[in-house]
């Protein structure tokens, strides 16, 4: 017996709840419980009724939730009617099933349990497993086709990407640390290897000669734009000032797609100082660099093609561009004729015949000078000199060095000029000199003056090859008769490379030798009159060297810009463009002729004593004047012939454009 | 309280303003070098996070993270910028890797299921508004079952004595089927009338001959609860397409999240890392 009816309060207002991972099994049927399953998901519906017995009869205890208490009320136990009821509306107990959101949550959970597999899949896709195997990891990780250029590349993923060596747990520490893509890009120097030993600089260029390079303030001035992209962008050089490849270089963008190309914005994205385009606020173009050889052709071309026959009777004149300047085998770059072709048949003879109208040689070039009475030793030939070093220019010392220079004269030559020259000096250069006097017969001729001396000779002296001994047989003087003399060259070379003093006065010591030497051999009346032309430039801070051959035509083997004259030339062929272009289309076009530039005298001699100077800032005149950004600009318009960067710009500056490909 | 054209107009807005911002950074990007892509990669991974975490809000209703309608306007209008984003990021270039296909196809299956979510959240509440009586989803099949107890008892009210009544016939061969399960729940979301009730109501005008004045009655009122259980379906085909979408975008949007985050770590080794 109870003592009252159990209160069973469940769910009293029948409140739905969505919530809940299980509903009642019957709601299909439409008729769920009210409570539905418990928080374990099992169904209540036993304990919904518990019959209560007063003494004399059984009573319904079914809750409010389950329909209240019912009309015929429990059933008594036939064999113990005292002891036990059952309820006559009870049904079997349910199989809770899943609710809505429940069967949501499960879906959610199974898809992101595949995903997370799909991942491990991956995961294990990219490392070392795949690294040799270009189809595995490219079949099941790639964000876009390679390049044609990089498409056959047989190593897979693991030739460009360090990461694709690693194991999947070192992912993390690869993404979040890693190099910033410089251990990537060492990894294209494997095969590009042509980028020089600062490849990874900006421009694979010496950073020093960057900083060299950069003009003006180093301030940034960047436009709003560039900064918003600058912020858009990641960080593009280590702390190193390394630049990965890929910074500009962005592979997986299909077959066709262009690796080197750029934008002009791109371009100036780094750059300090920016401007809209190449008519607009680009720097303009720097003054020509000194010329290596100096021809004016102001003066050539308005005076010496009109009025040549006087002087020079058997002359050819250039009167035409193209006569001297002719294109290389790609188009591209305009070479220079040979002096034979182009200046020998007026000044071959001016080297050549030393009685001609104008020759170049105005005074001796005296090696050996015999039986000096002079007091001071300075006056002695620089050649005598610079053998006999201290020694006294009498002439027992005068005797003992033909004698020497006789007997073993190379050797003798040799053995003083490793003995004086500088430390820096090459041992070729100072082989070419000793080559150069034994080809030229120097020695034959200083044993010839040897014999005629011990024997009393009574002839008016003799010549060997270039070399002769005058009528007094006091002096042995070389007769430079040919252009680019070996002997007067070698020994050029040798003393401009050891001069200290020059272009200031020499010294009267022994400190002055090369100096007074090399001003005997270059002066404006030296033998040759060589650096009439050929102009003096210094080198390595304190030496100077000869610019024996013209730089012009050919291509620097690191530089910034690049320009073929192919696509110019033939826009110059063409009547149509010829018109566009303006000014009749001709070479004057860019390369005009600088009328204000007439000179007879090089310019480079302009020193007090009338010495050419090797510093850069006085030019040796061509008569043409610098070509101007608004020659280029006129036709290098965004609209036009296009005015991208990297038309004229190398950005790996060791590279040499290939211009053969070129339009 | 603003007005729903004012915030519809105001969302709009904003919406077209961060695309219209989002176009101009993807092309000053282009304006530098280096990953535009990475920039592009993490404000999109964002953005995801931030729509998936209105999913977290309405699971913690207690914490004060603002009101759900404002989520939710959030979700839309971030969920559309998403796409301008996204098409920024892959630069409008179609993948060749299993993962780039699988990410881009998560991606567009939530963006897409949202479109969907979207639309049918437009729509349907108003023809839900239009049937009349508010039902709960949960409950159906019991309003169901309690038609189809009206309706017998109805039925056996019908029935004579000698078991001729051309109701329960009627009942047996043409309601019982109708009442049985849920119909045309595809042609019901497109605004269709449904085969089955269209064929169960023209029947039932044809039954109507045949009966008596009393049965006409009966068969009138197993009309309005047969209606009744027509537009019970239609209740069960726009609410169950309003839950039924969300199997569908809330796991992929998991899927997403996992391959997002999954792809920036790649991204960043197999880029040479982020140092």
């Amino acid at each position: 017996m109870k003592d009252g009816p159990k209160e069973n309060r469940f769910n009293e207002k029948a409140y739905q709840h969505p919530h809940q991972d299980r509903v009642c099994g019957y709601l299909a049927e439409g008729l769920p419980c009210s409570t539905g399953p418990d928080g374990q998901g099992r169904c209540n519906v036993q304990s919904l009724c518990s019959p209560w017995y007063d003494g004399t009869l059984w009573h319904c205890t079914r809750p409010k939730a389950f329909g209240n208490r019912c009309r015929e009320g429990p059933i008594p136990d036939p064999l113990s009617p005292a002891s036990a009821a059952r309820c006559p509306h009870e049904r079997p107990p349910c199989r809770p099933v899943r609710s809505l959101r429940s069967k949501r949550r499960l879906v959610t959970a199974m898809t992101a349990t595949v995903a997370l597999g799909v991942c491990l899949f991956i995961l294990g896709g990219s490392s070392g497993d795949f690294s040799n195997s270009s189809a595995g990891t490219t079949a099941v990780m790639s964000p876009g086709p390679l390049s044609a250029h990089h498409a056959t590349v047989s190593q897979g993923c693991s030739a460009c990407h360090s990461a694709a060596t690693r194991s999947p747990l070192s992912l993390l520490s690869c993404a979040f640390g890693g190099s910033g893509g410089i251990r990537e890009s060492y990894k294209c120097l494997n095969c590009h290897r042509d980028l020089g030993k600062h490849a990874l600089q900006p421009h694979s260029a010496d950073p020093t000669s960057l900083l060299a390079n950069q003009q003006g303030s180093i301030l940034a001035r960047h436009s709003a734009t560039q900064l918003l992209s600058r912020l858009l962008t990641t960080r593009k050089t280590t702390e190193s000032g390394q630049l990965a490849c890929a910074t500009c270089h962005q592979e997986h963008r299909g077959a066709a797609f262009d690796l080197t190309s750029m934008t002009n914005a791109q371009c100036q994205s780094c750059h300090t100082s920016t401007f809209h385009s190449l008519s607009d606020g680009h720097p303009e173009f720097p003054e020509r660099k000194r010329a290596d050889l100096h021809f004016d052709h102001v003066t050539h071309m308005t005076l010496h093609f009109h009025s040549f026959e006087r002087l020079m009777p058997n002359g050819s004149p250039r009167m035409q561009c193209s006569d001297c300047h002719t294109p290389d085998s790609s188009g591209s770059m305009m070479r220079l004729a040979s002096f034979e072709f182009m200046c020998a048949s007026c000044h071959g003879p001016q080297i050549r015949d030393h009685d001609s109208s104008a020759p170049a040689r105005l005074h001796d070039l005296v090696f050996i000078e015999h039986d000096v009475k002079r007091s001071d030793r300075h006056d002695a030939s620089p050649f005598m000199e610079f053998m006999l070093g201290d020694k006294s220019t009498d002439s027992r010392a005068v005797d003992q060095l033909v004698k020497a220079l006789a007997t073993d004269g190379a050797e003798t030559v040799r053995r003083r000029l490793h003995l004086i020259c500088d430390q820096s000096t090459e041992s070729a250069t100072i082989e070419a000199c000793v080559t150069a006097l034994r080809e030229s017969h120097f020695f034959a001729a200083i044993s010839a003056y040897r014999a005629s001396l011990q024997f009393r000779d009574e002839s008016d002296g003799f010549t060997y090859g270039n070399w002769r001994l005058t009528i007094d047989k006091r002096k042995i003087v070389y007769d430079c008769r040919k252009h680019a003399d070996p002997v007067v060259k070698a020994w050029i070379d040798l003393l401009a490379g050891n001069v200290r003093q020059y272009p200031r006065p020499p010294a009267t010591d022994e400190d002055g030798l090369f100096d007074r030497f090399f001003r005997d051999m270059i002066g404006p009346e030296s033998t040759g009159r060589c650096l009439k032309c050929h102009s003096l430039d210094t080198v390595d801070g304190n030496q100077l060297a000869v610019n024996w051959h013209s730089q012009h035509g050919h291509r620097s083997s690191e530089s910034f810009t690049h320009f073929s004259h192919k696509p110019h030339l033939t826009l110059l062929s063409n009547e149509k463009e010829k018109h566009a272009v303006g000014t009749g289309g001709r070479c004057e076009t860019c390369h005009a002729l600088n009328n204000h530039s007439f000179s007879l005298v090089n310019q480079a001699f302009l020193l007090d004593d009338g010495m050419p100077s090797p510093t850069g800032s006085e030019c040796s005149a061509t008569g043409v004047t610098s070509v101007r950004r608004q020659h280029c600009a006129r036709c290098h318009q965004r609209s036009l012939a296009g005015d991208n960067c990297l038309l004229c710009h190398n950005y790996h500056v060791h590279k040499k454009a290939d211009m053969s490909s070129m339009p | 309280m603003i007005s729903f054209a004012t915030r519809r107009a105001l969302g709009i807005g904003l919406t077209t303003l961060a695309t219209t911002i989002v176009a101009i950074l993807s092309v000053l990007a282009q304006a530098g070098i280096g990953y535009t892509a990475h920039a592009s990669g993490w404000i999109l991974l964002g953005l995801i996070v931030f729509l998936a975490l209105y999913n977290i809000r309405k699971a913690v209703p207690f914490l004060p993270l603002g009101p759900s309608s404002a989520w939710l306007q959030f979700h839309i209008y971030i969920g559309l910028v998403t796409f301008v984003v996204f098409v920024v990021h892959v630069d409008v270039s179609v993948p060749n890797g299993v993962f780039e296909c699988v990410l881009t196809g998560a991606y567009l299956s939530v963006f897409v299921s949202g479109l969907v979510g979207l639309y049918m959240t437009r729509v349907f509440p108003a023809r839900l508004t239009m049937l009349g009586n508010e039902v709960i989803f949960e409950q159906i099949p019991v309003i169901r079952r309690k038609l189809q107890d009206q309706i017998e008892e109805l039925v056996v009210a019908s029935n004579p004595r000698d078991g001729t009544s051309l109701i329960a016939e009627f009942y047996r061969s043409h309601i019982c089927p109708f009442l049985s399960k849920h119909h045309d729940l595809a042609t019901q979301l497109t605004r269709g009338t449904g085969t089955h009730w269209h064929r169960l109501s023209r029947a039932i005008d044809d039954q109507g001959r045949y009966l008596g004045d009393e049965e006409r009655r009966i068969m009138d009122e197993v009309y309005v609860l047969a209606h009744r259980k027509f537009q019970l379906d239609t209740q069960y085909a726009l609410q169950g397409a309003l839950k039924v979408w969300l199997f569908f975008h809330i796991p992929a949007t998991w899927a997403l999240l996992i391959f997002a985050v999954l792809h920036s770590v790649l991204v960043h080794a197999w880029s040479g890392g982020m140092s």
